[in-house]
């Protein structure tokens, strides 16, 4: 069960890329310290910040520990405004489920019958990264459709053919020139545009993808139990044109999304904008509660929103982490992406080199976690502990526990046999004064050669081994006795 | 492996023998939390502004928190429109039946029209002062397509109908238990800064977004 497209496995290679490719670190590490300082500047304007967090992290930590209940009371909730609910255990299913939607609207692609014309029209989608962990656009691909990604920074990373390289800026890794060098090949414009003209080219060219458009995806940023809505939140407004214009519309959440009630908004879009953005509020916040048609008594509702709205709740390996507490920590994630902006490794390779559709610490505690330790064994290890992460989490997720933690179960899922020799006979050494001392003397002998022995010439890059005195301690004690 | 997904409607229960996608979800998700001692969810809290709500106080609030997110004001509908031909009106109690030298049209219903207009004209049923949030309410207003898909949006707010909070406003919308179909919270025009971070309004939605306090 990985996530499409991608090998973690490959962090090493991919990370030593990243760090020769001196214009992405450029503008991977102008813009994550720009967002750090304004979410700094927007975390000061507000003195109660510490107890927001908490708040924000006991209603997450409470939600999850009773999730079978909110599911049930969002569901029924949502069900009862008319909203289609759709279960999907793994990424395949839920890839089928929305597939199969589609189908229904767009006719089925093995009918003779003429619906071409339907076939060709774009799927447009708003920013979602879970269906970026699901792999839609590549299943939709194959199946001869044509999703549109219409948050700029998606369609960016679209025409180049790459996934997103961070939660909230997917084309962060990208200059302006790179950007409208890409453009210039893709859509034909002026290699030299800015980017106020970039912006532009990107509007008209999807506004007519809005308005062929007969199904339209998104995510979701919250749902809530008690009124069975879902909030989505933006800038752009391609949201709302995704949710408003196709007549389907099909919102993706992983099971973890809930919250118990509609006052807890309050709290989250206090922490959300300014955690990614540095932004006190976005510009968009949209709160969907079933069709208006349910409302108005008529289909449609006169060209207002869509006539059908489905959700479709992922679980993808959520439901099994449920169990043990730090674990269940890491699902309250909000995907702020704060915890990149600050991390001295993503500064550093960007999100590519992770392998994975969630970078950063949180892609590394994420990633092992939904597709399996042994998927994405080097992520846990990418990580120098500092715990910056930890600090500006705004649900208190405690990311370097984590870390260790899935440190501990890739080594006991098969690390390597030398390793674990070395660290077996390493404790036997360090097991009585003897062998200690035995091992200093041994440690001066092998000392030269140490940079060379195959273990510790990867380790020694980069580093100075310590030198071992010429006399320890012990030694001159006994001397002296 | 083979696996049918199961409209929603047609499973309830829960049977014990799970033979659908939902039951195994559920399943799975009360045996993992089974024992899981569940800690406490903090009690609902309302949260105001500090200084006692008096309109003016609240409006000028609102006004300085919105012009600082690239809000524009106007005096009076008139003014905020002129110049413009055809401006789309959604279907609002309180809107203008006519305005001088202005073409209104009908937006909602008609997306091809809606397309050509200068301007979309709604009316916004809570300002939130703390942000300069407005929020339109799908049920009062037909606002969807009128105030998001036309160049510039004109929003008519009254100042009695300014909160302090969003949590104030949250609850207004929460008060017969069943908010409405759709919520929209506005704050600014819309922007982007994918490319380098930098500030572009104007990227899917409106560039220009005008308020008349009435």
């Amino acid at each position: 069960m990985g996530i499409h497209g991608l090998n973690s496995n490959q962090f090493a290679e991919m990370a030593k890329a990243a760090l020769a490719d001196e214009v992405q670190k450029g503008a991977i590490g102008k813009a994550t310290d720009l967002i750090r300082d304004r979410r700094g500047e927007a975390v000061e304007q507000l003195d109660d910040w510490d107890d927001l967090r908490e708040r924000a992290r006991a209603i997450k930590a409470h939600t999850l520990a009773k999730l079978d209940h909110y599911l049930m009371h969002f569901v029924s909730n949502a069900e009862k405004r008319g909203v289609v609910v759709h279960w999907a255990e793994d990424a395949d299913q839920a890839c089928k489920i929305i597939a199969d939607l589609i189908d229904e609207v767009c006719g089925d692609p093995n009918a003779p019958a003429d619906s071409d014309d339907l076939l060709a029209r774009p799927i447009v989608k708003a920013k979602s990264m879970v269906t970026e962990e699901i792999g839609l656009n590549h299943l939709l691909e194959g199946r001869g459709l044509r999703p549109v990604e219409t948050d700029l920074g998606e369609w960016i990373q679209q025409l180049a053919g790459e996934p997103p390289s961070h939660i909230i800026v997917p084309a962060i890794h990208k200059t302006q020139q790179q950007i409208a060098e890409l453009f210039a090949e893709q859509v034909g414009s002026d290699a030299s545009a800015s980017a106020e003209e970039l912006t532009a080219i990107a509007r008209r060219i999807l506004r007519k993808e809005f308005a062929d458009a007969a199904v339209g995806i998104s995510g979701v940023n919250f749902a809530i139990a008690e009124t069975g809505s879902f909030l989505v939140l933006e800038n752009e407004g391609n949201i709302r044109l995704t949710t408003s214009l196709p007549q389907t519309h099909i919102a993706v959440m992983g099971i973890e999304k809930l919250l118990p009630r509609l006052s807890d908004l309050d709290v989250f879009l206090r922490l959300l904008p300014r955690s990614g953005t540095g932004q006190q509020l976005t510009t968009y916040q949209s709160i969907i509660t079933g069709l208006t048609s349910k409302v108005h008594g008529e289909l449609n509702g006169g060209g207002e929103g869509p006539a059908a709205v489905h959700v479709v709740m992922v679980d993808h390996g959520r439901s099994d982490i449920l169990s043990d507490d730090l674990r269940r920590s890491s699902l309250q994630c909000i995907r702020c992406g704060a915890c990149l902006n600050v991390c001295p490794v993503y500064k550093l390779i960007g999100g590519h080199a992770y392998g994975s559709v969630y970078p950063g610490p949180i892609g590394a505690v994420l990633t092992p976690q939904i597709a399996g330790v042994e998927e994405a064994r080097p992520l846990p290890f990418a990580s120098s502990l500092c715990g910056a992460c930890k600090d500006v989490c705004p649900v208190k997720i405690d990311l370097p526990d984590l870390l260790l933690d899935l440190r501990k179960e890739a080594q006991e899922k098969g690390g390597s046999k030398i390793e674990k020799l070395g660290f077996g006979g390493w404790a036997w050494m360090m097991n009585g004064p003897w062998r200690y001392g035995l091992s200093i003397k041994l440690s001066r002998m092998i000392y030269p050669l140490g940079k060379r022995l195959s273990p510790f010439k990867k380790w020694g890059e980069g580093r100075e081994l310590p030198i071992p005195a010429k006399k320890s301690f012990r030694e001159q004690w006994k001397k002296r006795s | 492996m083979e696996k049918t997904v199961m409209n929603s409607e047609e499973k309830t229960g829960n049977s014990a023998q799970p033979d659908s996608s939902r039951d195994r979800i559920l399943q799975n998700v009360c045996r993992q939390l089974s024992g899981v001692e569940v800690p406490p969810l903090p009690e609902e809290e309302s949260r105001r502004l500090p200084q006692p709500a008096d309109v003016n106080l609240l409006a000028a609030e609102f006004q300085s928190k919105a012009e600082g997110v690239s809000v524009v004001f106007f005096d009076d509908v008139h003014s905020a429109t002129k110049g413009l031909q055809r401006v789309a009106v959604s279907n609002g109690a309180d809107l203008p039946i006519a305005i001088d030298n202005v073409e209104l049209f009908e937006g909602w219903g008609d997306r091809e029209g809606l397309l050509a207009c200068d301007a979309g004209l709604t009316t916004a049923q809570i300002g939130i002062a703390e942000s300069g949030t407005m929020a339109l309410i799908g049920d009062v207003e037909k606002h969807r397509l009128v105030s998001l898909v036309p160049p510039i949006h004109v929003a008519l707010l009254k100042r009695e109908n300014i909160v302090g909070t969003m949590s104030e406003a949250l609850s207004m919308l929460h008060q017969d238990g069943l908010p409405s179909s759709l919520i929209t919270f506005i704050t600014g025009p819309s922007r982007t800064a994918d490319i380098e971070l930098q500030l572009v309004l104007g990227v899917h939605g409106p560039r220009e977004l005008r308020v008349v306090l009435i």
